[in-house]
């Protein structure tokens, strides 16, 4: 039901019921005028007919009745006229009266009725009845209806329209409202304004509509406004972060390209990441992006993939830290003649996944160099020793040139060998030939993993460059077979010898001691390479002492005493020294000090190497003494171990010593030559290393003076 | 080096529970090994072949650093024989191999082997094994 047909019934409903009531109204008040009309009628009537008829009832004359009462009948209204004179003796009627009952009329509702005694003055009474027809009430009262029903028709006809229109006009403005009210509900603003022009409750309700369309238009402008703003400016700020990160990516691609390191960055499956520096395309060829690493070692070297795939595996066993996991993976390989170092750095991820770096880098031109300067340096050195220490060089090529005859011919699998080995590497390491301690050190490696192929190799290699350095040599060597090196202090002691008169025995002594060497020229020389070596394995600089007798003689038959003497220094260098930090941190001076003495003590002629570094763990020696089954219980048992093949108190296995071979080559050597060796050290505070034997045995080359 | 004297304080301590068994023919192998083992204070026992280290495997043995290539019985057949066995299958095994042999370290992997070091090996590496499977042996006791 619509407003509109509420408002029309409601409209309708109202001016029928105004209608109604003013229709009752006039009715009821116009009938009861009419009544009261026709009952004064009937009373005059009664009044003015009763006077006249007075002779008439006195004398029963129906004749005067009649002639006063006809004329009564005239009136239309009048339905009877009823004269009883005395005894009720009926003296005129006319119409039809109503029926009497005990003397008086019975009253009826059709008529008025007026009973009105006639008394005449002779005695006689009558009644004189008039009743007069309501007809005209009831002529009236259908008259009433009808005007009412006409009424009535026509104000619903006109209150209908009325209705119709008011609420026609109400309902369509509302509708207009809601329609607009609708749209915008439905997101269109774009509505032509409410037609506003009649300020009645609508208008207004229509002019809040209209200004709240509005507000909603100037807010959605608004907003539209600082949405593109806001749009626009994120579209700057996008353009701008986008150049500055295209820039770096530039740049990291420029740097990326022009490195000279191969760059790739590896998950821990082997999955390659697409960036990557430049040359690395260059040396491994093409990555397409579904390349593993894996499948790039298969390419580049086919012979390492499977164990390559395998260590990479391994990488997920979280078995090691991921540090030390990689270092089993293969680092160097030799792909189109370059020889490429691989290095593997672990990092993680803002997300914890691990990657890897591989850092390659071609160390082929870095090799070569290394390879020809060292080279050089050893051809500069074996000339400098040649011209510095002509003994010295003479003996040591002469071991050199005996132990690389040995080692070629050697049984590969004998202890005696790897002694060979061992003590060639020294020897050349104190000559600064690291070419041949290299070679031998690699050797020693192959030899501990049975590669027979490489041990043959690497013979090879140590036979060959040692030929080369021979040939160079050899001039110098051929010089040195008929001279003598004769230093000033010789001839002024020869002088005063002379001077004094000494005997010609005396005097042939002096000068046959001229051909064994002076030990003070050797430590000098030993003191020399320590200082030099030293500085090599990052221990130095050092303090050298040398406490000697100047003319302290040694035969030429303890020649290789002094490669054992060597030994012992390398020994004391390398593992006696301590790091600098942790001399600092034991409170010991920052220099290191090494003494060489060599000297007459009693019976014997000893010699020591001392040094000031960490000592021996006399702990350590007892553990590794123990795992080879050696006894361990006495200090001397101890020493004992020490000198034998195999213990070493040191995890390091470096190019200088530490396979526990060096004391017990040394040993050997020691031993050989009719000497002992002894060791004695408190730990923490020093090593010292004691070479001793019989002074008998060199009594004549020692002068009178040192003894 | 401090570094490492408080592992081998450590290392010292851990060496009273167990041994570890070296198996290698070269003696200088053996001599590396247990010398690295040794500083880092772990007891060593050494067997020359997988005949030999299959005699000396014991209750104590915590962890068996093991050579592939080894003359009498190599170190794959000794791997067999001792995950075979219920009382010896659960001591780690950590093989001793060069790259050369992925295809025997792959069956020595399949057979149970817990790792292996390459050689020359880097003590480091040893130790951290060492550490690792001698420690989460202990815990599994």
């Amino acid at each position: 039901v619509t407003i509109q047909q509420r408002l029309m019934a409601l409209i309708v409903a109202s001016t029928l019921v105004i209608a109604g009531l003013l229709t009752w109204q006039q009715a009821s008040s116009r009938l009861t005028a009419i009544e009261a009309h026709l009952r004064d009628k009937a009373r005059t009537y009664s009044e003015l007919a009763g006077n006249q008829v007075l002779s008439a009832v006195a004398f029963s004359d129906r004749e005067t009745a009649r002639e006063v009462l006809q004329g009564l009948g005239a009136d239309r209204d009048v339905t009877s006229v009823t004269l009883l004179g005395a005894n009720d003796v009926e003296l005129y009627a006319f119409g039809s009266p109503s029926a009497r009952h005990a003397g008086h009329v019975v009253a009826s509702q059709r008529r008025v009725i007026s009973e009105t005694p006639v008394v005449s003055l002779e005695g006689p009474k009558g009644v004189l009845v008039v009743e007069l027809s309501t007809d005209a009430i009831e002529v009236a009262r259908s008259r009433v209806i009808e005007i009412a029903l006409i009424a009535g028709g026509i104000a619903l006809a006109f209150s209908t329209i009325l209705a119709w229109l008011i609420a026609r006009g109400i309902a369509r403005r509302l509708r207009a409202i809601g329609t607009v009210v609708t749209a915008v509900a439905a997101g269109d603003l774009e509505q032509p304004p409410i037609d506003i022009r009649r300020r009645d409750e609508i208008g207004v309700l229509a002019a809040a509509f209209n200004a709240m369309v509005d507000q909603l238009k100037q807010l959605l402008a608004r907003v539209r406004d600082l949405a593109r703003k806001e749009q626009d400016r994120l579209e700057a700020l996008v353009a701008e972060r986008t150049d500055a990160l295209e820039a770096r990516t530039r740049q990291m691609r420029l740097v990326f390209d022009h490195v000279d390191q191969g760059l790739l960055v590896v998950d821990l499956d082997g999955s390659i990441a697409p960036d990557h520096s430049g040359v690395v395309e260059g040396w491994l060829g093409e990555m397409p992006a579904s390349h593993q690493i894996v499948d790039v070692v298969q390419r580049c070297s086919p012979a390492r993939a499977a164990w390559f795939a395998l260590a990479w595996s391994s990488l997920r066993d979280d078995l090691l830290p991921l540090e030390l996991a990689v270092a089993q993976l293969p680092s160097r390989f030799e792909v189109g003649g370059r020889d490429l170092v691989w290095s593997y750095k672990p990092f993680e991820l803002a997300n914890g996944s691990t990657r890897i770096l591989v850092v390659i880098s071609d160390v082929t031109a870095e090799r070569e160099r290394a390879r020809q300067e060292q080279r050089e340096r050893e051809t500069v050195s074996i000339l400098g020793r040649a011209l510095r220490d002509h003994t010295g060089f003479v003996e040591s090529c002469a071991e050199i040139a005996r132990l690389v005859t040995t080692i070629e011919s050697g049984e590969r699998a004998s202890d005696e060998f790897a002694r060979d080995v061992h003590t060639l590497k020294g020897v050349s390491a104190l000559l600064d030939l690291v070419s041949i301690a290299q070679a031998c050190h690699d050797l020693e490696n192959a030899r501990a993993e049975h590669d027979e192929a490489k041990c043959e190799d690497h013979i090879a290699a140590i036979v060959s460059r040692w030929r080369e350095l021979a040939a160079l040599a050899e001039p110098f060597l051929a010089r040195s077979r008929d001279r003598i090196d004769v230093v000033e202090h010789d001839i002024v002691e020869l002088e005063t010898s002379i001077a004094r008169g000494a005997s010609s025995r005396e005097l042939v002594q002096l000068v046959a001691s001229w051909r064994a060497e002076r030990a003070i020229e050797r430590l000098s020389r030993i003191a020399e390479l320590a200082r030099s070596m030293a500085t090599r394995v990052g221990k130095g600089p050092i303090e050298v002492a040398i406490e000697c007798a100047q003319d302290l003689r040694f035969p030429p038959r303890l020649a290789p005493l002094w490669s054992a003497l060597a030994h012992a220094v390398r020994n004391a260098i390398d593992h006696g020294i301590e790091p600098v930090e942790q001399r600092a941190r034991s409170g010991k001076p920052r220099l290191p000090t090494l003494t060489l003495r060599a000297g007459v003590r009693g019976d014997d002629v000893v010699v020591e190497v001392a040094d000031d570094g960490r000592g021996i763990d006399w702990d350590l020696v007892a553990a590794a003494a123990r795992a080879r089954g050696l006894a361990c219980a006495t200090r001397a048992e101890l020493e004992a171990a020490l000198f034998s093949d195999g213990v070493s108190t040191t995890v390091l296995v470096s190019e200088l010593s530490g396979r526990g071979v060096g004391l017990s080559a040394l040993r050997a050597t020691v031993h050989s030559l009719g000497a002992r060796a002894s060791i004695s050290s408190a730990h923490g505070l020093g090593t010292t290393l004691r070479i001793a034997w019989p002074r008998e045995a060199n009594t004549a080359f020692i002068t009178a003076k040192a003894s | 080096m401090k570094e490492f004297e408080t592992m081998r304080d450590v290392q010292l301590q851990a060496a009273r529970v167990g041994t570890i068994l070296v198996v290698d023919d070269s003696a200088m192998v053996r001599r590396q090994v247990c010398a690295a083992l040794a500083a880092a204070g772990y007891a060593t026992v050494e067997a020359i072949d997988g005949i030999d280290a299959g005699a000396k495997v014991s209750a104590d043995t915590q962890l068996i650093v093991c050579d592939v290539n080894m003359p009498n019985m190599s170190g794959l057949e000794f791997l067999e024989q001792l995950v075979s066995q219920p009382g010896t299958a659960r001591i780690p095994v950590v093989m001793l191999t060069t790259e050369g042999q992925p295809e025997l370290m792959q069956r020595a992997k399949a057979l149970g082997a817990r790792g292996w070091l390459l050689k020359p090996f880097k003590p480091e590496v040893l130790l951290a094994f060492a550490a690792k499977l001698v420690v989460q042996r202990d815990r599994s006791r």
